[in-house]
């Protein structure tokens, strides 16, 4: 088996873009594109942390309110026309708890936490909510 | 364009770790490692807990109605990694408290009454380290 080692990739032809084959064998696919551009896990009532859950690209979190961090990244997106995914967290007594990301800019994303149809702090270091984003850096 | 073929990448100074140029501007730089999800699987609860497709995911194990456990083929290197989940026509979340650890995901689905509920397409992803 060959194995590459290297620290940096960057396209000969454009440096942002690397074609991979993918698992089928024949179709290429962007390998810049497929990566996710900034992740975040953390709590959301007043003292979120960048840093002491998992996060990738997050700069700093600003509490917005009750149930909504909003992830500040490090490196900026190219447009705020890009998406993200979002997951929250079950509680023993609590069902229905759901969650939304949006408002997002070249600067950051907003997540929502939800439970019960009300808007609510995820303020559980064990019960992280998240968010994962998708498109091109700047 | 050229064309360089090779079965596996390793970062050379840290073997986990690889820069990638990835911004529009073609300057910013990314983590590959980093930015690859480590597992996610799209699976119907409401059809054996069928895996319709999956990657890092061995099996699926049901817990209850609309609850499904996903058991990792390599596992994560804690057990606060991000996931993010999503379903149709229903509510989903993950389960940490009772389900998730370095080697399992557990997902919950829900319906307009906000009873658990089997589903159909649900999806989940990972991000963080593997072990």
């Amino acid at each position: 088996m060959a194995t590459l080692k290297t620290n940096t990739l960057t396209g000969t032809t454009t440096a942002g873009s690397i074609a991979v084959t993918a698992e089928g064998g024949s179709t290429t696919t962007s390998l810049q594109s497929g990566l996710a551009k900034a992740v975040w896990a953390g709590r959301t009532d007043g003292t979120p942390s960048a840093t002491g859950y998992d996060s990738f690209n997050i700069a700093s979190v600003t509490d917005l309110g009750v149930g909504n961090p909003q992830c500040n990244y490090t490196n900026a997106m190219s447009s705020a026309t890009y998406g993200g995914v979002s997951g929250g967290w079950t509680y023993v007594a609590i069902v229905d708890v759901y969650t939304h990301i949006g408002a997002f800019t070249t600067a950051k994303f907003n997540l929502y936490h939800i439970e019960n149809s009300s808007q609510r702090d995820a303020n559980d270091d064990a019960k992280p909510l998240t968010g994962a984003v998708f498109g091109d850096l700047a | 364009m050229s064309t360089l073929r090779t079965n596996a990448l390793e970062g050379m100074d840290a073997k986990n770790s690889i820069t990638i140029v990835a911004g529009a501007g073609n300057i910013t730089t990314t983590n590959v490692q980093e930015g690859l999800s480590k597992a996610f699987v799209t699976y119907a609860s409401n059809s054996s807990n069928a895996i319709l497709d999956s990657f890092n995911i061995a099996s699926m194990t049901d817990i209850g109605t609309g609850s499904v456990q996903g058991n990792l083929t390599n596992i994560m290197d804690n057990t606060k990694f991000p996931i993010s989940a999503t379903t149709e026509s229903m509510n989903c979340a993950v389960d940490y408290t009772n389900r998730v650890t370095t080697s399992t995901v557990h997902v919950s689905t829900y319906n307009s009454s906000h009873s658990a509920a089997d589903n159909g397409h649900t999806i989940a992803v990972a991000h963080g380290g593997l072990a």
